[in-house]
């Protein structure tokens, strides 16, 4: 079994539009299952349509809660908040669930003991079926932390789905950036699709992605997606590339097709069956590393 | 034998994911023979930040059933596996 992930550095490139193109082409030769990692802002289910045919909670991180039939209003704990998420509101201590980071200091600090730090709900993650295959996806609950916990999770439930259906690949729809979820979607996978636009940012990011994959040994394969938006930018993206050692294996130019299949809810090889060769070799030159 | 160990393994939580090893099959292929059990060990990630802890714990909570005298890790899916076997053996020495 194949692990391929497609990242990009910078958000808004094109990454979920080319996972699913990507899932798409390899659904049609092998048994794929199918991993949308980015959490925080999860839409490759814009796409793929998934039956969610398994709900879980995502318990993680502790946030503070306050009993106000023990609390005396003493304020010691508002005092001793590092992160301000307490407040004298209407005659009560208020916990700002935003803001409290789980310390547990207001918690020492309360000597009623009305203070408890009780674990998070910070999500939900899915097992379900669709058109290509199984799909496990989640989605982290807004303002909540702990993303790259909720990405380790989905990743090892597409790995139990894959072993338990004999599939050849799972197809990782990444993050954007080079944090905790991104590094937490990228170890020990075979393969990163970097997924780059002819930008200043796009290039800088690709950069920091670049070399992100080359800490953790994870082979990098480009694509340059709308590379006719800046043809200066793409021939610095294709230098760079070059001198250092990283395959440019497909260039897309700028189309509204991309954005009037999302719209469909359809990959853009489902919308526009001229796509399906450009994708079929960026298959081929996906397997054949 | 083989249930009264799976017991035991359901106890050790993996505290990244928030659930018991056994349903989370971080452990599996699990065997007994001549007091020794048997499993293979392959953790959520490959740089999985408890693998050491949590062979830790596995190995000794299987020790404190009178009827092991040894527990024999297979690893997988670990950057490391060799420093994860070391310090399971330093752990039996101790």
């Amino acid at each position: 079994m194949r692990q391929i992930v497609i990242i990009s550095g910078k958000g808004g490139t094109g990454k979920t539009s080319i996972a699913a193109a990507v899932i798409h082409t390899a659904s049609q030769q092998s048994k794929v299952v199918s991993a949308d990692c980015d959490v925080d802002a999860s839409d490759l289910h814009l796409i793929l349509q998934p039956e969610i045919k398994q709900k879980n909670v995502f318990q993680a991180g502790f946030k503070a809660q306050i009993d106000k039939d023990r609390c005396t209003v003493c304020r010691e704990c508002i005092k001793v908040c590092r992160f301000d998420a307490i407040f004298y509101k209407q005659n009560f201590c208020t916990i700002e669930p935003f803001l409290c980071e789980g310390c547990g200091l207001c918690q020492i600090s309360c000597n009623e003991k009305a203070i408890t730090i009780a674990q998070e709900t910070a999500g939900e993650w899915y097992i379900s079926d669709c058109r290509y295959g199984n799909m496990v996806h989640a989605m982290l609950y807004p303002g909540s932390e702990n993303s790259g916990k909720l990405v380790t999770m989905v990743r090892h439930q597409a790995k139990l789905i894959s072993e338990d259906t004999n599939a050849e690949y799972i197809i990782i729809d990444g993050p954007p950036g080079i944090g905790c979820p991104v590094i937490a979607s990228i170890t020990g996978t075979d393969l990163a699709l970097a997924v780059i636009e002819p930008t200043v940012s796009g290039i800088h990011d690709f950069e920091r992605i670049q070399k992100l994959c080359n800490h953790f040994k994870v082979k990098i394969l480009v694509c340059i997606n709308k590379y006719d938006i800046n043809i200066d930018i793409t021939h610095n993206i294709e230098d760079y590339c070059s001198k250092n050692n990283v395959p440019v294996v497909m260039k897309l130019a700028f189309s509204d097709k991309f954005l009037y299949s999302q719209i469909q809810n359809r990959s853009i090889i489902e919308f526009d069956n001229s796509y399906s060769s450009t994708f079929s070799l960026l298959w081929s030159n996906i397997n054949y590393d | 034998m083989i249930d009264k160990i799976i017991d035991v393994l359901k106890s050790v939580k993996d505290k990244y994911l928030n659930m018991d090893i056994v349903s989370a099959r971080v452990v599996r292929d699990i065997g007994f023979s001549d007091g020794v059990v048997y499993l293979t060990f392959r953790p959520t990630q490959y740089f999985c930040p408890l693998a050491i802890v949590l062979t830790t714990e596995i190995k000794k909570k299987l020790l404190e059933m009178d009827e092991v005298s040894d527990v024999n890790f297979k690893i997988e899916g670990y950057y490391d596996p060799e420093r994860l076997q070391k310090s399971l053996a330093e752990l039996t020495e101790r």
